[in-house]
């Protein structure tokens, strides 16, 4: 290996600069997050059913069984969702926009409290999954090849 | 058929892995043989991917649904146009456009770097083909498109939401964008498993870079304004994972691009370059996987994706691979200079670098919250979109003064009098700038006050450099204005380029201002003959109209718009219906109506949310002021982008004198 031609090693403190401020923005993302940040918990049907977030504003993930009525009267749009992985079901009543892929068989988010008359939905919040990956239900017949 | 592409995949498999140990051994035993045909295998597996594509194509074509995924995303009913589409719709067929891309790269290395990069290309060509070995592997073991059934008699089609001219386009170049990342990631890492400290691997890689960071920015931006006519919310940006999987990686070579400048000019930051190439390409293998594996819709999807620990994997070596081979190269990477001063070009720059790659992070952080917060305290919680908001706006302000400053400001130190002058008039019209719309009344709003102030200190700073260079070329050859412009862009493409991206990112930083900051929502449900008022429109509903398209059937409600009693004529949103063969529920889709007012720069902006059989409706209109300069930046930056990459001979015999005369530098 040559030797390198290093004609002068940086400033110590410009690199204490650097390091502190990749190591200060990483505690900010994380102080943010845990103090501040605007999340909320993503539970199934099955976990929300148990009620270990009775109360809170959570973002419940399932997938439409079926559905009636319509979000834009005041009756509102009754889905009954399952859990994606127990299949056990819940019914909620959502307003607002309903996404152009929502129908029965897809999977869906939507933000609400869960209360012990059930789950109250917050409007304009029923989400589907990005159309990007949108997956139609597989078509009738046998798959033969890999 | 299905046999001769699956064929196809497994041979393209056999072709890459013989390239990448061929190429290996080529390149360890300095084997002039071996690496020729290391180099004849990439050429060949051109061809042999190119018979896949063109199985899986005809197949489309020919509505073959014996194809499971031709079945799952094509009908006889869909128009040609999104026929092809379809192709990069599935899971299968995108990674088949990644190999396809990734190869046709791979050979264009090989044909402009036959008398270039000697020493580099024989590990360039084992680590391309290595890439090519993962995502062929996918493709025969995982997510195969040559997957067969009984065929139905029709296929399920394309989602609505895809068929749209946008989408025919917005895929294609994020793959191009994600794909491109591989070539300057191959040079980088050959650089350093060749011992080669220089720069050159920068320079060779530089268009390659430019054009990636550039597709993924038309990408994002073809996604926002199909997003924005399409999707329906009003909005162009909803920090979905699928949207930020294309940001981060643009974020991170945004960054590279310029600490680039600082390696080739000052011989500083180099291992900070090779970190951003791997991380930026990283990002785009994370890319990927995310808009295919539906990682963070559940954990669930996580486990049950048949892609997931393949990419986890790839990940974790495209990680480590750099991390080491930086270690083992530590010696050769040692910055040549000081930075002498913090108030110099490369202190903006690495200052500029360190709030991209927050935000990066920032985004990144946000987007793997969910996986991180169940690991950690056993619920999934995500985060939401203020998140995002909070830290593009706190990053995202002080990067914006960074444009105007870091084109200008001097390199090594600057002195406080060429401060003055350099930024006097920028800063002072900043001011003014902020002033004045405090006196309008729209100092309410301090934040998008303070975006447009800096955006104002941005234009001025970049269009002072335009004019002082267009001054100083009539000064030394005369002529008009315009031919002194168009002569000192044609001069130094890279730099001016660059300066015209800048203004580019001014533009839609208004555009996406102004409708974030001072736009306006009304929602009402409405009976015929009823009128909704937003501002100064009165939107007066008509009646609902159902009529029938190629492939659907529209319910349209009309509204006669008027301001200021003047009436302005009709918009019509709708809802389409998308029959699907077994299925009694068809596939709606969303058609808002966008009445553009270039005079006052807004959209009037209306979506029918529902109708109902009594014929009336639930509309939601939005107000988006000024919303049309994101578009017109667009355009500005795809301009700004070619000039910064068209090829300069002129450079090109600058940089072959300058290597040409450099030592090589570490071993051979």
């Amino acid at each position: 290996m040559n030797s390198s031609p290093i004609v002068e090693r940086p400033s110590g403190h410009i690199r204490l600069v650097f390091a502190l401020a990749i190591a200060g923005l990483l505690g900010v993302f994380a102080v943010y997050t845990a103090l501040i940040g605007d999340t909320t918990p993503l539970v199934g049907v099955a976990e929300a059913a148990a009620g270990k977030h009775r109360g809170e504003v959570v973002r419940l993930a399932g997938k439409v069984v079926s559905h009636s009525g319509d979000a834009g009267t005041p009756a509102g749009l009754r889905i009954v969702l399952a859990d994606n992985a127990t299949g056990q079901t819940t019914v909620l009543v959502y307003h607002g926009s309903v996404p152009d892929a929502f129908r029965d068989g897809r999977r869906v988010v939507v933000d609400g409290t869960e209360k012990a008359s059930g789950f109250e939905a917050k409007t304009d919040t029923l989400v589907t999954k990005c159309p990007s990956k949108y997956q139609p239900p597989t078509s009738t017949g046998t798959v033969t090849g890999s | 058929m299905a046999s001769l592409g699956r064929g196809a995949l497994v041979l393209a498999l056999v072709v890459a892995a013989y390239a990448l140990v061929v190429g290996l051994l080529g390149a360890v035993r300095r084997d002039r043989r071996m690496v020729t045909s290391a180099r004849r295998a990439t050429f060949a597996l051109v061809g042999v991917v190119g018979v896949a594509d063109l199985v899986y194509a005809a197949a489309i074509l020919r509505h073959d649904f014996s194809f499971v995924v031709v079945a799952e995303t094509s009908s006889r009913s869909l128009p040609i146009g999104y026929l092809i589409t379809s192709f990069w719709a599935s899971q299968a067929g995108s990674l088949l456009l990644w190999v396809s891309v990734l190869t046709g790269c791979a050979a264009i290395v090989q044909l402009t770097n036959r008398r270039a990069n000697g020493e580099l290309m024989p590990w360039v060509t084992a680590i391309l083909a290595a890439i090519a070995t993962f995502f062929c592997t996918l493709l025969v073991v995982a997510a195969s498109p040559f997957a067969t059934q009984v065929a139905p008699a029709d296929g399920n089609g394309l989602n609505p939401s895809l068929q749209n001219p946008y989408m025919v386009a917005h895929p294609p170049s994020l793959y191009l964008g994600y794909v491109t990342l591989a070539v300057p990631f191959a040079f980088c890492m050959a650089a350093l498993l060749a011992g080669r400290s220089d720069a050159r691997w920068i320079v060779s890689t530089r268009r390659w870079t430019l054009t990636s960071w550039s597709f993924l920015g038309v990408g994002m931006l073809l996604g926002a304004h199909w997003a924005y006519v399409e999707v329906g919310w009003g909005g162009f940006w909803a920090w979905d994972p699928v949207e930020n999987a294309a940001l981060m990686p643009w974020l991170v070579a945004t960054a590279f691009l310029h600490s680039v400048m600082v390696q080739e000019k000052k011989g500083m930051l180099k291992v900070w370059n090779v970190v951003l190439v791997a991380t930026a390409f990283a990002l785009s293998i994370f890319g990927t996987f995310l808009t295919r594996s539906g990682l963070l819709s559940s954990i669930h999807a996580f486990v049950a994706s048949n892609v997931g620990f393949w990419f986890v994997g790839f990940i974790a070596v495209v990680l480590a691979g750099p991390a080491a081979l930086i270690i083992w190269r530590l010696p050769l990477l040692r910055t040549e200079h000081r930075m002498e001063s913090l108030v110099s070009r490369e202190a903006t720059f690495l200052f500029n670098n360190l709030l991209l790659v927050g935000l990066a992070f920032a985004v990144l952080w946000g987007v793997i919250y969910p996986l991180i917060s169940k690991t950690v305290i056993g619920d999934e919680v995500t985060v939401n979109a203020p998140f995002f908001q909070f830290f593009s706006v706190a990053f995202g302000l002080p990067l914006l003064a960074l444009m105007g400053i870091g084109p200008v400001i001097a390199w090594r130190r600057a002195s406080l009098r060429s401060l003055r002058a350099t930024f006097g008039i920028p800063f002072a019209t900043g001011v003014a700038c902020g002033l004045a719309l405090t006196v309008l009344g729209y100092g309410t709003n301090a934040l998008g006050t303070a975006a447009y102030s800096l955006c104002v200190f941005v234009a001025v700073a970049i269009g002072s450099e335009f004019a002082r260079g267009a001054a100083a070329r009539r000064a030394l050859s005369g002529g008009s204005w315009a031919g002194a412009l168009v002569a000192l862009i044609n001069r130094n493409r890279r730099r001016y380029g660059g300066y015209v991206v800048h203004l580019a990112m001014v533009l839609m930083i208004i555009g996406m201002v102004g409708t974030s900051a001072y736009g306006t929502t009304r929602e009402a449900s409405l009976r015929p003959g009823e009128t909704l008022v937003i501002r100064d429109y009165r939107l007066l509903f008509t009646g609902l109209v159902r009529e029938s398209g190629p492939n659907y059937d529209e319910r349209s409600a009309r509204f006669t718009v008027s301001r200021a009693g003047q009436a302005l004529g009709e918009i019509a949103p709708a809802n389409r219906f998308y029959p699907i063969t077994g299925q009694v529920d068809p596939q709606r889709s969303n058609e808002a109506a966008i009445r553009t007012d270039w005079s006052r720069g807004e959209d009037l902006f209306l979506i029918l949310d529902s109708a109902r059989s009594d014929g009336s409706v639930t509309v939601k209109a939005l107000i988006n002021p000024l919303v049309n300069l994101l578009w017109l930046g667009a355009i500005v930056f795809v301009l700004g982008s070619l000039i910064a990459a068209w090829p300069d001979r002129r450079e090109a015999r600058r940089l072959a004198r300058r290597y040409a005369e450099e030592p090589v530098v570490g071993e051979a």
